[in-house]
């Protein structure tokens, strides 16, 4: 079994958020329920970006605060949450440094509330005017429209990669063999600033990408130990420990 | 054995009162949690995922062990001054848990689910997980206890024992589920379990001292002998001693908060400049004073002040601490502020008072219904 990683090379990153969009799309985010994001900061005197995802930890901080094992680790690496399971505690929101969850039922991150735009159907949320098909949608992997009072986050487009091939290193969108298989963000990136593949291949672009060019995790201190590594190179930087401005 | 002359006439309106508050408040909150569902709450995803639903659930189990502990004096270590309160404190034990999980129930998302996704789940690295185990068993020798001192069954030290075991464990997990979390710097600390344990006894001593006056026409003269000579005499020195402990803590652990440069504490300094602050250092210096004066301390008014204050000063601290540890933004962009803004909305505050109500609704039961007072034979 693959255990799934993906490299950002930050010096390619243009900070157009193709990735984002591309991620609302495929899994019919709410607006501001940005599973993927960009985020800007000020370094100097430039205007910075930095996308990211989940970045489904080794060791999740989100699995072991969960009292029901709604989110839990896959085989493939891959962190996900069992909406028939989650109880909608936030703990896990509590619980991951980095951010990137969203409970569904609380109040609109972007006004106008599309759930009273687009009323859901008492099993779904909201009844957007545009979704991903039917037939991918997964609850006991967090994937599809959620229903009310749970936890959504980043599932690496599990959808796609759990159909890759047995014994693939990488999910590459220009193979033709893996990229249906490829996550979303990845396969739009215009610049190729992502990559996909396994992290326990030798062979794989991801580990030959983080050997060379010194891939870097996010927070590393708190030891969650994520399987999405930055690539900065020269000309960019990691942001510390929180991408907001400090002082003032 | 009754209570005295007097208690009945409060407790006849504290029924009626509580009540009344409980349906407006409760009716309210349910109302906007099925309609607008927690989207009437002011909590959100980019901000503070725990509000003060979950302050009130705190603030209420940790007063509930708190009571247990102060009816153990009595019940397991055998101290008879404490007899005439060990009934009183065993059901208000139970009245504020149960008011605290109400506030719970009605902040998470399935409630029901809980019920069984938990057990099914036992995810044994759940602080959460654990949280919900001893406090299940709390509440069940609790329940236990009072009936059978309610049947005029003293004994049992075995069960006395083991409640306060049980009682450590639950309201140390309770801590230990926010100073885990090494991610949220104004949470993080290995003590953190034992702060509230300290904050536990002097909110369970102030608590069962308010309840006693309320009980009794707000009147140390209508009380029976042996409570008043409590109340005159060992009541106060626990209560002083319970505050002192808990200031101790509470000095050092905002001097070091706000001493600190380290990234994410830097909410400390905000803080000690609101007037809440102020409300709660002053609430908990003033009732230390009066319980520690002799010129004050054996006064029924000043120890109901001292309760009043002292209660009102745990519930800041709750809050302060739980929404406060949330307030630095986790990793967001510059656009985000320095501190996330967070005021509760009016469903928010009608959990709280559901939580406050329902608790007080079921003293009042008990105290009409269960003579709370009682004491054993001989
Ligand atoms: S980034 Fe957060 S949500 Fe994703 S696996 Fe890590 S701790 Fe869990
Ligand atoms: S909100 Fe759901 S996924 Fe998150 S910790 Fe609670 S039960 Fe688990």
């Amino acid at each position: 079994m693959a255990k799934w990683g993906m490299v950002i090379d930050l010096e390619k990153c243009t900070g157009c958020q193709a990735c984002s969009s591309a991620c609302q799309m495929e899994n019919t985010r709410m607006p501001g329920e940005n599973w993927q994001d960009v985020l800007f900061y000020d370094e100097g005197k430039d205007l910075k970006w930095f996308p990211r995802p989940c970045m489904h930890c080794e060791e999740p901080s989100c699995v072991t605060v969960c009292p029901t094992r709604a989110t839990y680790k896959n085989d493939d690496g891959t962190v996900t949450v069992d909406w028939n399971r989650c109880i909608g505690c936030k703990y896990c929101m509590i619980a991951c440094p980095y951010g990137v969850r969203f409970y569904m039922d609380s109040k609109p991150l972007v006004e106008p509330d599309v759930r009273t735009e687009f009323p859901g159907d008492g099993k779904h949320t909201w009844k957007p005017p545009y979704r991903q098909p039917e037939s991918q949608e997964d609850w006991t992997h967090g994937v599809g429209i959620q229903p009310a009072g749970v936890v959504s986050k980043c599932t690496f487009c599990y959808h796609r990669i759990s159909q890759a091939p047995d014994g693939v290193a990488d999910l590459d969108e220009d193979n033709p063999a893996t990229k249906e298989y490829t996550p979303a963000c990845v396969r739009t990136c215009p610049p190729k600033a992502r990559y996909f593949g396994d992290l326990d291949n030798p062979d794989s672009k991801v580990n030959q990408l983080i050997a060379e060019k010194s891939g870097t995790r996010l927070l590393d201190h708190l030891g969650n130990k994520p399987q999405v590594y930055y690539l900065a190179g020269e000309s960019t930087s990691i942001p510390g420990a929180r991408a907001s401005k400090r002082g003032g | 054995m009754n209570t005295a002359v007097g208690s009945k006439a409060t407790s006849g309106m504290l029924l009626p009162v509580t009540v009344i508050g409980l349906l407006v408040t409760i009716g309210y909150a349910l109302s906007q949690v099925l309609s607008v569902g927690h989207a009437s709450f002011a909590t959100s995803s980019d901000g503070v995922s725990w509000g003060l639903p979950v302050v009130t659930y705190v603030f209420l189990s940790m007063t509930s062990t708190g009571l247990a502990l102060v009816a153990a004096l009595g019940s397991v270590f055998g101290n008879r001054a404490y007899y005439p309160i060990v009934k009183r404190c065993t059901w208000l034990s139970i009245a504020t848990l149960v008011g605290g999980f109400t506030a719970l129930a009605l902040e998470l998302g399935h409630p029901f689910r809980m019920l069984w996704a938990i057990p099914t789940g036992m995810q044994m690295q759940s602080p959460m997980f654990w949280m919900g185990v001893f406090y299940l068993i709390v509440l069940s020798l609790l329940a236990l206890k009072f009936f059978k001192i309610h049947s005029g069954d003293w004994s049992g030290k075995l069960l006395g024992q083991a409640s306060v075991v049980a009682e450590i464990a639950a309201l140390g997990t309770l801590g230990a589920a926010f100073g885990m979390m090494a991610m949220r710097p104004a949470w993080y600390g290995t003590a953190i379990p034992v702060s509230f344990m300290l904050a536990a006894m002097a909110a369970g001593t102030a608590a069962v001292g308010f309840t006693i006056y309320l009980s009794h026409g707000m009147d140390q003269e209508r009380m029976p002998t042996p409570l008043k000579g409590l109340m005159q005499d060992l009541f106060p020195k626990i209560f002083a001693a319970t505050l002192f402990a808990y200031l101790t803590f509470f000095v050092f652990h905002n001097a070091t908060g706000v001493w600190s440069n380290a990234e994410g504490l830097q909410v400390f300094e905000d803080y000690a400049g609101s007037a809440f602050f102020h409300l709660e250092w002053i609430g908990l210096v003033v009732a230390l004073y009066l319980m520690a004066n002799p010129g004050t301390h054996r006064q029924g008014n000043m120890q109901i002040l001292a309760a009043v204050l002292a209660l009102v000063a745990l519930f800041i601290g709750r809050y302060e601490y739980i929404v406060g540890g949330q307030l630095v933004p986790l990793f967001k962009g510059t656009w985000v502020p320095e501190l996330i803004q967070y005021t509760p909305s009016l469903t928010e505050w009608m959990v709280t008072g559901a939580g406050l109500f329902l608790a007080l609704a079921i003293y009042a039961i008990g105290d009409r219904f269960l003579n709370l007072g009682d004491q054993p034979q001989g």
